[in-house]
């Protein structure tokens, strides 16, 4: 009985052979390489041994044998003997020293033809081109296994900081990395409070209280250069000249405490220096070209660069000194008169006209504020932030191009602090009125009225504002 | 009187009463013998041969077997098997039967005394009767190229429908099934094929009603198509006729050749009960090697890493995440599915079958009933049919004979999606689907609920939803009934009508849940969850075949036989079709319950009539000298008004198709007498017109189709009538010898062909402001030539052990001889382009060569091709993609460097048979094969393309991935950018395969005659084993009956291997 068994299994296994047979040679691996993974790839190469047993030791061994794609950029033996015991010591710094030469996903070198900003699994940013990795040269690329790519690179490059990580570093060196960690608050994020309930009444989420604190900094708010996603180019601007500048500022920020005096004065310094992007010292334009998120224009003399850092999100420079355009640190205030805070009386009818316009001169369109036949007396108040410490020429454009007598309107500052003299509004002026000077000692918010002529004729009553200019002076 | 009327209610009343019908005709069994006995006539100048008939294996003297001269005189064996036999003269041909003894015609040539060998009356002899439209008549005897199977009930493979049945018997018939799914029916192709756009299919003609085996309107259930023969259950089918040519008594129905079905008839009056039972498995079919969870996930992320995604958004695919602790979804990501098996299955299959015939000198019966539930290899699918079957015939007075054949059978089939529907074809998305996904929905912890996962992020649905929870339903009939009479005029003058009606209903329904698929998209952007379908056809057909036929010998050496007759067709088929779209929730199947504002209807009418007049007269001289004639007129509502050269009578144009053909009994002449080694020597000629009618209904009007424009719908023109629209002519010639040597030890049959098309339907061009593109015309032709060759050798030839061995062989290389326009057709069939032209062959695979795949960048630009964009740039190619040929030298690949690159049509088909007897066993085995045909492996080409995250075989394992690497997978690019997966070389693979058809065990158990009269147990094996290179499931499955669809391999239940045990028991 069992002979019977055998002879048909045998029969089985023959059948079974036969009707394989024609998938065998199309879909055998015969190709060595493809037959190994990058683990074993780069332990049948004893000029990584080095790097091999870092792998192991960091448990990226197995990472690499497993089934997702994967390039590895290892170093030779030579370049990684001499590591810094201070990493070799430290696991989760060696960790993140070698999670920094593997990369998700295969990437031959011709990919990178025009260089490539590959995140490594320790999360960092490496700028890749056909021949480098970093700063290492590639000196054999695209050896291929199963699962990925095996670049041999003949220095090893370690996991650098972020810029924040190197601000939050050099915090004793540099004045201005120190001043920026006073910008720290401590803000809420919906996302990692635990909810409570949903309030009956106002159906909104109630959070447990002290879930969802989260500390934040408002200069990364501005610049999230703590995101290694994003690349930036920061400038540290070395003490002597921060501080020049930061004094500088302080009289633009008088108030009440000279602690926010120097805040204000200072992110008002710090707020432009840095630019999105990665600007490499040959890249960058020695002239007027880079602008910071505030359109501040940001003047780099290559000169005046001391040092260069190299980081994982960009690039920081270390400069003598700079020196802003006149002005743009300061730049004029505008308040748009289509934009009123407030109205002195509720109107019935069409009275009030948020209009857009061309301006027949430049042709091209713009928005203001036109109120015609209001019946009385009538303003429209402007709350204005940030208004600097400081003198302004004041200035407006009022077209009024629709009807066809002048008219005259004014405005007062703070209510009645400084009030400007009616003014005839000519017809079909599209330019800026100069209206007198303005100075005000607080930093702050500040309210601006536009008011018209008390009378209930129409056409007289009427006001009309394209936008108040305070010009620092 | 009283007899009559009892035998006309029994010839109608149903089954159930007819199963009284044994006990009513048991007082007349005895009366056994049926042969007509011998009568005694003197002729003038009487001369007298002497005898003897032996049993042609064992040499043994055989008592009792008739010898006779025609109708003159006869003369039983004594004995020691001699006789002796008044005969006219030397010159004449005599006959020798007997009980379980083949016939055999003895040509005496100039002989005073014979002697000859009877074989048993199983076996496959050239005096076998062939059943023709016009009567029986011996096989050594027939003028056409004809090919008779006594099949006898089929009882070794009891599962068959009957297309699939004659694979491999018939020289030059190539079968294809369609598919394995049961009752999926098979294409025939007769000789090739005569016709581009109309039917290859021949002629289906059941006990003399034309049986219809076209499908009118498509099924609304992809991939499936119901087939009408397979409602004939294969052991009701006592022989099949193969008339290859010589058909035009059919007239414009016979281009395609006839098959003769005949149906078991009672031939002896005692009762017998037949009844059978079987059982089998079927055995899923081998798994296609697709990659597991670990090298489909290294695959994806490298095909993601090509999509223009960043490493962010791959990263972001929490099925990467391999986290168990942190990521929700990881029970759901990371399992290791082998899908092929959640989708085939071993299954069983069930077959019985009880047949109850006999009768009396008025009238004979034979019932027959059947279940046959065949469950394919697919999970949840099966196909059950009940067919049941009441012949009768009846001697109503001297002059008058009657016969009817009823039949009436249902199918009811759960059937699943297949062919090109990626999103609801089970085996294509078990293909596809990642391995790593979890087939439930499980939760965060890994515990699994037992509803099915749904669709998943890559936009494959799940297998076991499209398995379990999709509904396809099939459930058709079909009554086919007739009543004939058979009334003699005058002696040898008779007066045959036959009325035939059919009635088919064929009921479609499917229900595609929303949970576990993905969503269809309607017009405007609708998104169909969930869709259901309901789909109703039913076709009707009545037909008359009245004929006066004539009989008469004269000069006992002219035989003539000749009949005028009219036969009558008309047909109705109707479609109509239900669509619904979003029902409430998956529990709501119907078209119904969808949304009103959803709906769809859609149908669909044709009517169609013929007529068919026809002449046939056969003369025969001195038993040696064959002549037959054949014309038909024929008349068709298809046909135009105004044809040229066309006569007609009134309005109506009329197809006239003669035909002629002749053959010389060379070994019946004297001088052959002394050629011991030759038995038989036939040489036939035929020249013969027929016609094909498939030209459309309604091509030879003008009508109209609706229109929707904007909301509103109106009538527009559908077509620009042709009324010169006409049949297709077939000119067939034919040459062919059938012979038999060594005492019909060895015979063979030759045939070599040449069939002509003329006026074959086209469909031509027209310039676009015509408005509507095409109009057929009947403004092409085409040649076929081949030769056919079917040999039976008796190899071993003893009492106990007799072995036969068959082999047949057939090759046909096809021509078109003429196009209109620039003389070429370029066809699209799934991705396929076939090419038809002038001087060539029909339907070649069209598309690029290729010579493997770029190894580097250098390699690549030393070539220096390259591809346009859509947007007009040229990319070059580089490392890792396929060298294509560039056949215009304009280094650059695009549709102008397509070749030729395959041929869909065999070199050469056939089949090898094998029947080995050992006392009571026997061996059947039966070998088909195919030679030299192409395959576009379309399951391949989605497999292999790597242009999508679906899932791929493991021969992508071997894609490039860098520069230096030597493989012939090219690498890995989303979308395909560059086109290394277009119709190609890659994707067309040779279909050659032989296969091991059939072989079957037969062992009749010794029993002493009692109540069990005899009983045989069967075992049998289908498909058993498949020799090809193809690489797919199966090379053999053609989706489409078109001539463009052919050597198309799309996801289809593959064939698969099946074994069945079952014993039959006579009663």
């Amino acid at each position: 009985m069992r002979s019977h068994k055998i002879v048909v299994l045998l029969l089985l296994l023959a059948l079974g052979y036969l009707s394989c047979r024609k998938w065998e040679d199309h879909v055998g691996v015969y190709n060595q390489n493809l037959q190994h993974n990058l683990l074993q790839l780069i332990n049948s190469d004893t000029g990584l041994s080095q790097f091999s047993s870092l792998l192991i030791k960091t448990g990226y061994d197995k990472v690499i044998a497993s089934t997702r794609t994967y390039t590895v950029w290892a170093p030779r033996n030579a370049a990684i003997q001499n590591l810094d015991p201070a990493v070799t010591g430290d696991p989760a710094k060696l960790k993140q020293y070698v999670g920094n030469h593997i990369a998700n996903e295969a990437w031959l070198t011709a990919a990178a033809t025009t260089p490539l900003r590959l995140q490594m699994l320790n999360g960092k940013y490496v700028r890749i081109t056909s021949a480098q990795f970093d700063s290492a040269h590639i000196t054999r690329a695209d050896q291929y296994a199963n699962n990925g790519i095996l670049q041999v690179i003949d220095s090893a490059a370690g996991a650098l900081p972020n810029i924040w990580e190197f601000v939050n570093s050099t915090t004793t060196i540099y004045a201005q990395d120190a001043f920026m960690l006073t910008l720290n608050y401590t803000g809420f994020d919906s996302t990692r409070a635990t909810l409570d309930s949903i309030n009956p009444a106002t159906g909104q989420p109630v959070y447990v209280p002290g879930t969802g604190q989260v500390n934040l900094n408002h200069f990364t708010d501005a610049y999230a250069v703590n995101n290694e996603d994003s690349v930036y180019t920061y400038f540290i601007i070395r003490d002597p000249a921060f501080n020049t500048g930061v004094t500088a500022q302080k009289p633009f920020y008088v108030t009440s405490s000279t602690d926010s005096t120097t805040r204000f004065a200072g992110f008002n310094v710090v707020k432009d220096l840095a630019v999105r992007g990665q600007y490499n010292y040959s890249q960058l334009p020695d002239s007027l070209v880079l602008l910071s998120k505030y359109n501040v224009r940001v003047p780099i003399v290559k000169s005046a660069i001391t040092e260069i850092h190299r980081v994982s999100n960009g690039v920081v420079y270390v400069l003598d000194h700079i020196s802003f355009p006149a002005g743009d640190k300061n730049p004029p205030i505008v308040i748009q008169g289509e934009t009123p805070t407030a109205l002195s009386s509720y109107t019935t009818g069409n009275a009030v006209s948020y209009r857009y316009v061309l301006n027949p001169t430049t042709n091209t369109p713009f928005r203001d504020l036109y109120v015609f036949n209001v019946g009385g007396p009538f303003y429209a108040r402007y709350h204005v932030n940030n208004v600097y410490s400081t003198r302004y020429h004041v200035y407006w454009v009022a077209p009024n191009d629709l009807q066809t007598t002048t008219f005259s309107q004014r405005i007062a500052m703070d209510s009645s602090t400084t009030t400007f003299p009616y003014v005839v509004v000519p017809l079909m002026n599209y330019s800026e009125i100069y209206l007198g000077d303005y100075t005000t000692t607080t930093f702050g918010g500040h309210d601006i009225y536009l008011i018209n002529t008390n009378s209930t004729t129409s056409g007289v009553n009427t006001l009309d504002l394209d936008y108040v200019k305070l010009v620092p002076f | 009187m009283k007899v009559f009327y009892r035998h006309i209610i029994v010839s109608f009343l149903l089954p159930v009463f007819v199963l009284l019908a044994p006990h009513a005709h048991a007082q007349s069994t005895g009366a056994a013998d049926t042969t007509a006995p011998a009568k005694t006539k003197k002729f003038p100048h009487s001369a007298l041969v002497t005898g003897s008939i032996t049993d042609a294996a064992s040499g043994k003297a055989l008592a009792g077997i008739q010898v006779a001269y025609q109708d003159y005189t006869a003369a039983i064996t004594d004995g020691s098997g001699s006789f002796s036999l008044e005969v006219p003269d030397y010159d004449v041909t005599i006959t020798a039967k007997g009980e379980g003894y083949q016939s055999k015609d003895i040509a005496l040539k100039g002989r005073r005394t014979v002697s000859a060998g009877l074989f048993e009356a199983a076996y496959n002899s050239v005096y076998d009767v062939a059943y023709l439209p016009f009567g029986p008549r011996p096989r050594n005897q027939v003028v056409h190229a004809a090919t008779s199977l006594n099949t006898q009930g089929n009882w070794t493979r009891p599962a068959e429908y009957p297309d699939a049945l004659l694979q491999g018997l018939v020289p030059g018939l190539n079968v294809t099934r369609r598919s394995g799914t049961p009752a999926i029916g098979a294409n025939l192709y007769l000789r090739g094929f005569s016709s581009l756009y109309a039917t290859n299919q021949p002629l289906i003609v059941v006990d003399g009603v034309i049986f219809d085996n076209n499908n009118y309107g498509n099924s609304i259930i992809p991939g499936h198509t119901s087939s009408p023969l397979a409602f004939i259950d294969s052991k009701d089918i006592e022989n099949i006729t193969v008339i290859k040519d010589g058909s035009s008594t059919y007239g414009t129905k016979g281009a395609n050749g006839v098959i003769l079905i005949t149906t078991s008839r009672a031939r002896q009056l005692p009762t017998r009960i037949d009844f059978s039972a079987y059982a089998g498995m079927n055995f899923a079919p081998a798994e296609l090697p697709v990659m597991n969870a670990g090298q489909y996930r290294t695959y994806l992320s490298e095909i993601l890493n090509t999509s223009g995604l960043t490493q962010q958004q791959i990263r972001g695919y929490t099925l990467f995440d391999d986290d168990t602790a942190g990521n929700p979804s990881y029970y759901q990501y990371h399992d290791n599915m082998d899908w092929q098996r959640q989708v085939f299955k071993n299954t069983m299959t069930n077959d019985y079958y009880l047949k109850v015939s006999g009768g009396d000198d008025v009238a004979r019966y034979s019932l027959s009933m059947g279940i046959l539930k065949d469950r394919g290899v697919i999970r949840n699918t099966s196909s059950t049919r009940y067919n049941t079957r009441f012949n009768a015939d009846f001697n109503l007075n001297a002059r008058l004979k009657a016969y009817s054949n009823m039949s009436f059978s249902f199918t009811d089939q759960l059937l699943t999606q297949q062919g090109i529907s990626p999103n609801t074809n089970p085996i294509f998305a078990a293909l596809i689907k990642a391995p790593f996904i979890a087939p439930h929905v499980v939760s965060p912890t890994g515990a699994v609920s037992p509803v099915y996962s749904d669709a998943d992020t890559l936009g494959v649905g799940n297998p076991l939803a499209l398995i379990n929870n999709m509904q396809d339903i099939s459930k058709n009939y079909r009554f086919a009934g007739s009543i004939g009479f058979d009334y003699r005029l005058a002696s040898s003058l008779n007066l045959v009508t036959t009325f035939g009606i059919t009635l088919d209903k064929v009921r479609e329904s499917f229900f595609v849940p929303q949970n576990g698929v993905i969503p269809d998209t309607l017009a405007f952007g609708i998104i169909a969850h969930n869709r259901s379908a309901s789909q109703v056809k039913q076709f009707y057909s009545v037909y008359v075949d009245s004929r006066l036929s004539w009989n008469h010998t004269w000069n006992r050496v002219n035989q003539l036989s000749a009949a005028l007759g009219f036969r009558y067709t008309q047909n109705h088929a109707e479609q109509d079709i239900g669509l619904g779209f979003n029902s409430p929730t998956d529990q709501f199947v119907t078209v119904g319950q969808g949304s009103a504002a959803l709906r769809q209807t859609a149908g669909d009418q044709d009517d169609w009539k013929w007529a068919n007049t026809y002449l046939h007269a056969a003369y025969g001289l001195q038993d040696k000298y064959f002549l037959d004639f054949n014309m038909a007129a024929d008349a068709s509502s298809r046909f135009g008004h105004v044809i040229p050269n066309s006569p007609s009578i009134g309005s109506y144009q009329l197809a006239l198709l003669p035909s002629l053909g002749a053959s010389w009994l060379i070994s019946s002449e004297d001088f052959m007498s002394g050629v011991r080694a030759v038995e038989m020597l036939k040489l036939r000629a035929t020249y013969s017109y027929t016609g094909n009618d498939d030209i459309g209904n309604y091509n030879n009007r003008q009508y109209y189709v609706s229109q929707n424009l904007l909301g509103l719908y109106g009538l527009v023109r559908g077509n620009i009538s042709n009324p010169r629209i006409q049949w297709e002519q077939n000119q067939k010639l034919d040459i062919g010898i059938d012979a038999a040597f060594f005492k019909e030890r060895l015979n063979l049959s030759l045939d070599m062909y040449q069939h002509t098309t003329s006026k074959m339907l086209v469909f031509q061009s027209f310039n676009t402001a015509a408005g509507i593109d095409t109009v057929p015309t009947n403004s092409g032709g085409m040649q076929t030539q081949g030769i056919e060759l079917g040999i039976n050798g008796r190899i071993i030839h003893t009492r106990n052990i007799k072995w036969d061995l068959g082999i047949t062989l057939a090759s046909y290389r096809n021509k078109i001889t003429r196009l209109p326009g620039d003389g070429q057709i370029l066809t699209t069939v799934d991705g396929a382009t076939y090419f038809t032209r002038k001087y060539a062959t029909a339907n070649q695979f069209y598309g690029y060569k290729t010579a493997g795949v770029y190894s580097s960048d250098a390699e690549a630009a030393k070539d220096g091709y390259s591809r346009m964009m859509a947007n007009g740039s040229l990319v070059p190619f580089k490392g890792g993609d396929v060298r294509f040929a560039d056949v215009n030298g304009d280094k650059i690949i695009d549709d102008r460097d397509r070749q030729v690159i395959g041929n869909p049509n065999p070199n050469l088909t056939g089949s090898i048979s094998s029947n080995l007897t050992w006392k009571r066993w026997s061996l059947e085995c039966l070998f088909t094969f195919s030679q030299g045909n192409s395959i576009y492996n379309y399951t391949r080409n989605q497999l292999e393309s790597m242009s999508t995250t679906a899932n791929q075989t493991q021969a992508v394992l071997n894609r490039w991935r860098a520069n230096g690497q030597v493989t012939n997978i090219p690498k890995a690019a989303y979308g395909d950018p560059m086109g290394n997966s277009s119709f190609s070389d890659r994707w067309i693979e040779d279909g050659s395969y032989i296969r091991l058809r059939t072989v079957s065990i037969t062992y009749e158990v010794p029993l002493k005659p009692a109540f069990i009269k005899y009983a045989t147990v069967y075992l049998m094996g289908n498909n058993l084993l498949t020799l090809t290179r193809y690489k797919g499931f199966d090379p053999e499955s053609s989706a489409t009956g078109s001539v463009f669809g052919q050597g198309i391999d799309i996801p289809l239940e593959p064939l698969y291997k099946s074994v069945q045990a079952g014993v039959r028991i006579g009663l």
